[in-house]
């Protein structure tokens, strides 16, 4: 994904270029947008609409840490302001501490979530296994569960005061005395992150074993090695690309995940760089100097990781050889060891959902504002239902459902119309440029959403216009957030559609617009749908950016969820965590219905 | 040798059976094709000779050691059963050279150095592509990854070859000459080869025995030369080749050297009996192919099998016209010489020798699946039986 200069350029000169204006190469890819008639236009606003997406944050995270004035202040905009100060405090000031954080917990959540993922794609995929839809219903359902609350859940499993596996361990343990668990240490850090990270892991090699043609394997086995030598061999080197292919991705989520180091890493003094940059932008006196620095310093990581994972994946094509038939895949039998994969499988999914699931509801039953009983009969005799009343006594968290709705909806629609558009420009017309579109649509996927929020924030405190402070900062960041994540949904059901449908209707003489209407919306709806039902489910319950720019009046639910937690008040979040995953997962539901209706498969 | 008896494979708990009490051998040094439509079970037992597929019931035997036996419960893993393989997708490893590939089953024996890079090189050179050894697998052509595939099976000198439709994946020229290329290699290496394939054509150029399947049954099993000359049934008839069925009534000994006569709606003809059996009851279907119906405008000197027919249609394939003949309101299909120049509308002789006539003695129905037993019923109405 570039995101230099030189492709935002070209949109330039598109959009300046008058139809008449001077001959050259400019000239003429005006008078071709213009003789495109409204479909031009429509173009023309799309790439405005993306690039601004795109330029925002990374000019404002730019020009924010080259500047030694805060955003918003007067003298922020003039160039007298420049320096490279920021830099050198950055990295005279605690760099090498949280540089050294940071990679050892990415590495370290790579590591581990490739492990267990790797392990559940074997499972599910090579072999006999029972349960195997099962194994990876609980993948798909974990995926749902905002970060937040599996956080907390593990936060309050294993911390070394009144975690309540740590009491366990020393209950029935004889010789455990005193705490064995510390989350609020690297190693925890690093587990609970990747029990979050292991559902993408997991998809993404199951898909890469899926991809592999078996007979690769049975000519092995035909030659005479045995299974290990074969996977050692075969196997292993064949999906090598996509399994690094799917260790970028992880990687990467390490470095921008907001979450875990904030929510455990801050407390227990484990500052990387996403705590910094969190910490110097809210804390009081904010400073945005040094919050700038490391915003730039993860993106230029994150950026040049995307680039890296881009190469990858094209020289996987390479690595494909063409086969005549579908495969068939051939699961292993495991013979007894099929128990033993399944035990295994399904204690890896006790620690990623059944624990912060079973903690988060204990703790949503449990009497507020005490510390929680490890689970057990007498526990049980406590039970309240104080903490869900609470929830819907508070205004916050009543406002924070109103607003998360209307954003999730707002957004939903603006991100579907703005793809729509992009989606039919860049695959169904002529128009020149239009391969730039569908760049500028994909590259704010290289922002982490923590940077999309801090520089929303900053350019909206230092403009002008009414937008911070209000919901439609959030409905801003949101669309420019989920674009790109509703291109990925939609780019499958974009090339299904053939070029002849849409010129057979334009050759019956009706308008682009007709055409457009009447033939390809019909033909996308699935696809939109999918889109729109996606980015809904995901700004319901967004956190990292909203935390930046919200306002108090604002909330939503994600920040809402984050300032109880903050408040204290465990069992408070829990209640409220349990009531937005009934949200969530009716809202996915629905997502599943619908698309499994109009034929989408994901 | 490769001898399979009694094989029987269920999937998905026993209510797919892929394959129904199969029992072929291939002798030591031939090739024999398994031969039949999409989903009739070919692979499926080829796969279960491999070891990649367990049978439900059964015995394999390779070489007279049994490889799998259900009922004294013995499984010889397919490593363990000494065979080369060539898969339909090629199964090319793309990340190692071509030499990397076809070296890869004599390290797996942990072979010498010296010795793996002869051999290598030797069945490199058996296949034709001993100077593209250090090329790196993926950027291989069709044509080329099915030899590396080949020179694979073969390096390691297994006992037995297995081939699963190893040209599907061709053109159509390609596939011709490497058609040629394995049955020479397999006649030179003498290897016993068991070689699966839907394509007639294929199956009777390269084989020394069809095997035509059905229903995850064998329903015939002989040279090509016999089994397209006198097939078993109307399935296997029409499965190879194409070819006119008639009906016969009032079948009867004929005078002479064995023949049969009877009753056709063309006139009275004579027949040879099927080898296996003679046709019981009155009644069965004959089988005529196209090239053995001879059309002249002379009056042939044969007294038996000699009508007057009318040609209602004419197409040019090049090499032959393919007509319609009208024999007394029977509709017969042949393939006359070019220079014939038969009009539409004419009137012609036209000849069948009785030793081109074969009885399809267990398919008087003519259900077209040739698997059950001969039942008598009605005649068939039309005659003419077009290849699919
Ligand atoms: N793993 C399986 N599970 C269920 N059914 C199977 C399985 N493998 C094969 N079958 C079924 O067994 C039958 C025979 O399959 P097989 O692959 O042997 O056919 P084939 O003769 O090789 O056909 P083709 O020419 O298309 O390759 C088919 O009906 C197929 O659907
Ligand atoms: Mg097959």
């Amino acid at each position: 994904m570039a995101l230099s200069g030189e492709l935002i350029e070209p949109t330039a000169s598109g959009a300046l270029g008058l139809p008449h204006s001077t001959p050259g190469r400019v000239g003429r890819l005006a008078r071709r947008l213009y003789r495109a008639g409204p479909a031009a236009w429509i173009f023309l606003a799309a790439s405005l609409v993306l690039a601004y997406q795109v330029l925002v944050p990374l000019v404002t995270m730019i020009w924010t840490s080259f500047s030694s004035s805060q955003p918003g202040a007067e003298d922020f905009f003039s160039a007298s302001s420049l320096t490279t100060s920021n830099y050198t405090r950055a990295f005279s000031a605690g760099f090498a501490r949280a540089a050294g954080n940071t990679v050892v917990f990415t590495a370290g959540v790579t590591v581990v979530s490739a492990i267990l993922g790797g392990f559940l794609a074997w499972v599910v995929v090579r072999t006999n296994t029972p349960l195997r839809r099962l194994i990876t219903g609980l993948c798909l359902i974990r995926l749902l569960i905002p970060g937040v609350l599996p956080t907390v859940a593990w936060i309050g499993l294993a911390n070394p005061s009144t975690g309540v596996l740590n009491r366990w361990l020393q209950d029935w343990i004889p010789w455990v005395h005193g705490p064995v668990l510390n989350v609020y240490s690297l190693p925890g850090m690093i587990w609970v992150e990747s029990l979050d990270a292991l559902p993408l892991t997991f998809l993404l090699l199951s898909a890469a074993l899926r991809s592999m043609d078996p007979s690769m394997e049975e000519a092995s086995l035909i030659s005479g090695a045995g299974r290990l030598r074969t996977a050692l061999h075969i196997t292993f080197p064949v999906i090598l690309p996509a399994i690094l292919g799917t260790l970028i991705l992880t990687v990467i989520r390490g470095f921008e995940t907001f979450e875990v180091p904030v929510l455990i890493g801050l407390p227990g003094h484990i500052i990387t760089f996403v705590v910094e940059v969190y910490t110097n932008t809210t804390g009081v006196p904010s400073d945005t100097g040094l919050a700038s620095v490391y915003a730039v310093l993860v993106l230029a990581f994150c950026v040049c990781l995307i680039w890296l994972y881009n190469r990858f994946t094209r020289n996987t094509a390479m690595f494909t050889t063409v086969s005549g038939k579908a495969f068939r895949p051939r699961p292993a039998n495991l013979g007894r060891g099929r128990w033993v994969t399944l035990a295994a499988s399904l204690l890896i999914l006790v620690f990623s959902i059944g624990l912060p699931l079973l903690m988060l509801l204990w703790a949503s039953f449990s009497p507020p504002f005490r510390p929680i009983q490890p689970f057990t009969a007498s526990g049980l005799s406590h039970f309240t239902l104080a903490n869900y009343a609470g929830v819907f006594r508070n205004d916050t968290t009543v406002r924070a459902f109103v607003h998360s709705t209307f954003l999730a909806a707002g957004a939903a629609v603006i991100v579907v119309l703005l793809i729509s558009i992009v989606a039919w420009v860049t695959v169904k017309t002529k128009i020149p440029g239009r391969k730039l579109l569908d760049h500028l649509a994909f590259a704010p996927i290289a922002i982490p959403s923590v940077l999309m929020g801090v520089s929303f924030l900053w350019f909206y405190l230092s403009l002008p216009v009414p937008v911070y402070g209000t919901l439609w900062i959030l409905l801003l960041l949101y669309v420019a957030r989920f674009t790109p994540v509703a291109m990925r949904v939609m780019s499958a059901s974009m090339t299904q559609i053939d070029d002849e449908l849409i010129e057979a209707s334009m050759m019956t003489g009706s308008s682009w617009w007709r055409a457009f209407r009447t033939v390809a919306l019909p033909l996308l709806k699935p696809g939109l749908l999918a889109s729109a039902l996606y980015v809904g489910v995901l700004a319901f319950r967004e956190l990292s950016a909203s935390v930046f720019v919200y306002t108090g009046g604002n909330e939503v639910v994600g920040v809402a969820m984050f300032s109880i937690w903050g408040d204290g008040s465990f069992t408070g979040l829990a209640a409220f965590g349990i009531l937005v995953l009934l949200v969530v997962g009716v809202l996915s539901l629905v997502a599943a219905i619908v698309s499994s209706r109009f034929g989408v498969r994901k | 040798m490769i001898r399979v008896t009694g094989l029987v494979k269920e999937f998905a708990g026993g209510s797919v059976r892929a394959v129904d009490e199969v029992s072929f051998e291939v002798p030591t040094g031939e090739l024999v094709t398994l031969l039949g439509p999409s989903g009739c079970g070919k692979t499926t037992s080829l796969r279960c000779v491999a070891g990649l597929e367990e049978p439900t019931y059964g015995r394999i035997e390779i070489d007279d050691r049994v490889v799998f036996d259900a009922a004294r419960n013995i499984a010889v893993p397919p490593n363990k059963r000494r065979i080369g393989m060539v898969f339909q997708s090629y199964a090319i490893w793309p990340h190692m050279t071509v030499f990397g590939n076809v070296a890869y089953p004599l390290r797996t024996a942990k072979m010498k150095k010296r010795e793996i890079h002869e051999r290598v090189m030797a069945s490199l050179e058996l296949v034709g592509l001993a100077d593209l050894a250090p090329r790196g697998a993926p950027n291989l052509s069709g044509g080329q990854q099915q030899r590396v595939a080949l020179a694979r099976a073969l390096v390691a000198e297994p006992e037995v070859l297995l081939l699963d439709e190893p040209l599907s994946n061709l053109d159509a020229k390609l596939r011709e000459q490497m058609r040629q290329e394995i049955r020479e290699i397999q006649q030179r290496l003498g290897i016993t080869t068991l070689y699966v394939t839907h394509d007639q054509i294929e199956a009777l150029a390269i084989s020394d025995i069809v095997g035509v399947m059905s229903g995850g049954k064998i329903v015939d099993f002989g040279s090509p030369e016999r089994i397209y000359r006198a097939p078993k049934s109307r399935f296997v008839a029409q499965f190879i080749g194409v070819a006119n069925v008639i009906a016969v009534n009032d079948v009867r000994p004929a005078s002479e050297n064995g023949s049969l006569q009877g009753a056709t709606q063309m006139g009275s003809m004579s027949f040879h009996p099927d080898e296996a059996a003679t046709p019981t009851g009155g009644q069965t279907a004959v089988l005529v192919r196209l090239e053995d119906v001879e059309v002249s405008r002379e009056r042939p000197t044969a007294d038996r099998n000699v009508w007057r027919g009318r040609v209602i249609s004419v197409l040019f394939l090049g090499t032959h016209l393919d007509c319609i003949l009208d024999v007394n309101g029977h509709r017969l299909r042949a393939q006359a010489a070019r220079r014939t120049k038969l009009e539409v509308g004419e009137e012609v002789w036209v000849q069948i020798r009785p030793d081109h006539a074969t009885a399809l003695c267990d398919d008087v129905a003519g259900d077209g699946t040739g698997a059950r037993p001969a039942k008598p019923t009605q005649t068939v109405p039309s005659a003419v039986a077009g290849a699919a």
